[in-house]
C-alpha cells in the first residue's frame, strides 16, 4: 500500500522507510514536522499514513493534534500513531473509531506483529499497543463490570482491545476459533454491549467500554 | 536648666550631708578635725551619685515635666517590647505620638544596601530622605538609620536625639527582624528558583531519553531486522539476531522507566490520567478522585510525589484495606490527601517531599494516630487563572 511516513528522527524515518519498502509498500511521502504533513497527505493520496505523536514545531503532541486535523480532513483514511510513552489525551479516543492505531515506537522491532497492525488499521479495523490495553485493564479498575469476567475472557478482551481478529486471539491463545467466539459473546454480554455479527464493531464497542469506563482521567 | 537646678540641689544636699558628717562626729567621739573630714568626704563620695539621680528625677518631674513624661513613655515602650507586648515596629508612632511630629519617620538602612538605600519600618524600600531634621541612628561606626523629623527646632532636635536614644534597643530589633525577614525571603525564592530549574531539567532529560536515546537504539534495532530479512529463518544468525534485538528492547524498557523516574510521561495527559496510571495496579482499592484544572508543571509533578511517595508508604507500611487520594482545587489553593485505614503510626517524615511542598509555598502535614490510620496532607496556593 500507499504510506505517508511522519517522524523528526531522520535515523528512525529512514529505518522505517526501509522496513516497509522491503516488505513491498510504497512510502509515498515522508515528512519530519507536522505541519507539512497535510499537504503531503492531500498530494499523494495515501492508503495509510503512520505518525510520530511528538513532533515539531512544539515537539509536544503536534502529531496526535495533526492525526485529529486529518481525521476531519479526510474522514476513513486510516492512522497509525506512534509514542515513546503511553499517553491518550489525544489519541486513544480515537482508536473506537476504527481505521486508527496507536502503538509504542518500539513495536516497529517486533516486525510481523507491526506489519499484521498496519494491515488491521488499513483495512478500518485498530490496534492498541499492549501496554495501553494493560492499562485499561488494570486490577484497580476490577469494581467494575469487569470483575465478572473470568481469567480466560479478561485474555481475550485484551487481545481483541489490542485490535486482533478472532483467528489472531485464536492463534495466540492457542484456542479455537469457536472458543474464541464463545468468550467473546459472553463478555459482551457481561459488558452489556449490544450483540453485532461484525468484528469490527465489536472491537470498538470494546474498546469504548474500556475508555468509557475509565477511572479518572 | 532642670539639669543646672539638679547639680544645685546634689551640691547643696552633699555639702550639707559633708558638714553634718563632719560636726555629728566631732560631737559624738570628740575625734580631731582630720578624721571627721576624711569619714564626710567618704560618706558624701558614697552618697552624691544615686542622691544626684533622685534630685535630677525629682527637680525633672517638677521643672521640666514634660521631657520626664516623654522620657517615661519611651521607657514604658521599651519595657512593653522586652515583654513582648509591643512589636518593635511600632517605634515610629511611639516617637511620632511621643513628640508630636505626625511627620516624624523612620528609615532603615540593611547590611549590604547602598549609600541611600533606605527602607521603612515595614521593610518597603523608599526615596532618598530629605535633608533637613536627621537624626542618625549608629550601632559602633556604622550607621544603621537615621529618623527624619517634620518639625525641627533647635529644642526640637534636642529633644528627639534625647528621645532616640532611649528608643535604640526597639529601633535595632526592627532592624534586625527586617533583615531576618529578607534573608528568609530570599533564601524562599532562591530554593522556588531551584525547584523550578530542577524541574525542568528533568523534563529535559526525559525528553532527551526518549527523543534521543530511545530513538536511537529504536533505530539500530530496525537496521537489524532490515539485515535479519536477508538471512534464512531458523539458521544460527538469525537467532543471534533475535536475541541482540531482544536485547535493545530490554534496554528501551530501561530507559523508559528512567524517564517515568525524572518526570512520569504520563503527566502529558493531566495529573488525573497520570494518578489514575499510578494507582492502577494497587493490590487494595483506591478510591480516586482527582480535579481537573489546567497546572503548571512543577505544581503538577509536586503533586503527583506527593501522592506517589504517601501511596507507596501506605502500600509498604500500612497493610491498609482501602486508600483514599484525593487532588481538590478550591479558591486559591491545591489540596492533595492520600489517607489509609491502616494501623497508623506514622512511616518516617517524608522529608523530601516535604521539602517540594514547602518549596512551592505550601504546607505538608502527616497524621498517623496508631490504630486509625495515616493521612498525608499538602496544602499548595495555586490561583486558577483558567485557560491552560
Amino acid at each position: 500500500m500507499r504510506i505517508v511516513v511522519a517522524d523528526d528522527s531522520v535515523l528512525f524515518r529512514e529505518g522505517l522507510v526501509r522496513l516497509l519498502t522491503e516488505v513491498g509498500h510504497t512510502v509515498v511521502a515522508a515528512v519530519g514536522d507536522a505541519d507539512q504533513l497535510p499537504a503531503a497527505v492531500a498530494e499523494s493520496a495515501p492508503d495509510l499514513v503512520v505518525i510520530d505523536v511528538r513532533m515539531p514545531p512544539t515537539m509536544t503532541d503536534d502529531g496526535a493534534k495533526a492525526a485529529g486535523e486529518l481525521r476531519r480532513a479526510h474522514p476513513g483514511l486510516p492512522m497509525l500513531l506512534l509514542s515513546q510513552h503511553v499517553e491518550t489525551r489525544h489519541s486513544v479516543a480515537l482508536v473506537a473509531e476504527g481505521g486508527f492505531g496507536y502503538l509504542l515506537k518500539d513495536r516497529v522491532l517486533r516486525v510481523d506483529d507491526f506489519l499484521d497492525a498496519l494491515t488491521r488499521v488499513a483495512a478500518g479495523g485498530s490496534a492498541l499497543d499492549p501496554q495501553v490495553v494493560g492499562a485499561l485493564l488494570a486490577p484497580a479498575r476490577r469494581d467494575t463490570a469487569l470483575s465478572r469476567l473470568t481469567d480466560r475472557e479478561r485474555d481475550v478482551l485484551a487481545l481483541v482491545a489490542e485490535g486482533h481478529s478472532n483467528a489472531g486471539v485464536a492463534t495466540r491463545l492457542h484456542l479455537g476459533e469457536r472458543t474464541v467466539e464463545t468468550h467473546m459473546r459472553a463478555i459482551l454480554q457481561k459488558l452489556d454491549i449490544p450483540e453485532t455479527a461484525d468484528h469490527h464493531r465489536r472491537v470498538l464497542a470494546a474498546v469504548t467500554y474500556l475508555l468509557l469506563a475509565r477511572p479518572a482521567g | 536648666m532642670g539639669e543646672t537646678l539638679a547639680w544645685l540641689l546634689t551640691t547643696l544636699v552633699s555639702a550639707g550631708v559633708f558638714a553634718a558628717v563632719v560636726f555629728g562626729l566631732g560631737a559624738a567621739v570628740g575625734a580631731s578635725g582630720a578624721v571627721g573630714g576624711g569619714g564626710a568626704a567618704f560618706a558624701v563620695a558614697l552618697l552624691v551619685l544615686p542622691l544626684h539621680r533622685r534630685v535630677q528625677a525629682a527637680v525633672g518631674r517638677v521643672v521640666d515635666r514634660e521631657r520626664y513624661v516623654h522620657a517615661a513613655r519611651i521607657q514604658q515602650f521599651v519595657r512593653d517590647v522586652r515583654d513582648g507586648t509591643a512589636a518593635p515596629e511600632d517605634v515610629e508612632t511611639v516617637l511620632r505620638d511621643t513628640l508630636d511630629d505626625p511627620g516624624l519617620t523612620l528609615w532603615l538602612k540593611l547590611p549590604g544596601s547602598t549609600a541611600d538605600g533606605y527602607v521603612d519600618p515595614s521593610g518597603t524600600a523608599v526615596a532618598a530622605p530629605p535633608d533637613g531634621g536627621r537624626i542618625p541612628l549608629r550601632s559602633g561606626p556604622a550607621e544603621v538609620g537615621l529618623v527624619v523629623l517634620g518639625r525641627t527646632s533647635a529644642r526640637r532636635q534636642r529633644r528627639a536625639r534625647e528621645l532616640v536614644a532611649l528608643a535604640a534597643l526597639p529601633i535595632e530589633v526592627s532592624r534586625l527582624r527586617l533583615e531576618l525577614r529578607a534573608a528568609l525571603e530570599d533564601a524562599r525564592t532562591s530554593r522556588a528558583r531551584l525547584v523550578q530549574a530542577a524541574t525542568e531539567e528533568r523534563r529535559r532529560l526525559e525528553r532527551d531519553l526518549h527523543d534521543g536515546a530511545q530513538q536511537q537504539i529504536v533505530a539500530a534495532g530496525m537496521r537489524l531486522r532490515s539485515v535479519q530479512r536477508r538471512l534464512e529463518s531458523g539458521s544460527p544468525e538469525h537467532r543471534e539476531l533475535d536475541a541482540a534485538v531482544e536485547a535493545l528492547e530490554a534496554s528501551i524498557a530501561e530507559l523508559r522507566s528512567l524517564a517515568h523516574g525524572l518526570r512520569p510521561s504520563r503527566l502529558d495527559d493531566g495529573l488525573p490520567a497520570a494518578l489514575a496510571s499510578l494507582v492502577a495496579d494497587s493490590p487494595v482499592p483506591v478510591r480516586l478522585s482527582v480535579a481537573d484544572v489546567p497546572l503548571p508543571e512543577v505544581l503538577a509533578t509536586t503533586l503527583y510525589f506527593v501522592v506517589a511517595e504517601a501511596y507507596a508508604n501506605a502500600l509498604k507500611h500500612a497493610a491498609a484495606g482501602e486508600l483514599t487520594v484525593e487532588v481538590a482545587h478550591t479558591g486559591d489553593a491545591l489540596t492533595v490527601l492520600v489517607a489509609d485505614d491502616g494501623v497508623g503510626g506514622a512511616h518516617g517524615p517524608m522529608t523530601s517531599v516535604r521539602d517540594r511542598v514547602t518549596s512551592v509555598g505550601g504546607e505538608f502535614a502527616i497524621e498517623s494516630p496508631d490504630g486509625v490510620g495515616t493521612t498525608v496532607k499538602a496544602v499548595i496556593p495555586h490561583a486558577d487563572r483558567g485557560g491552560r
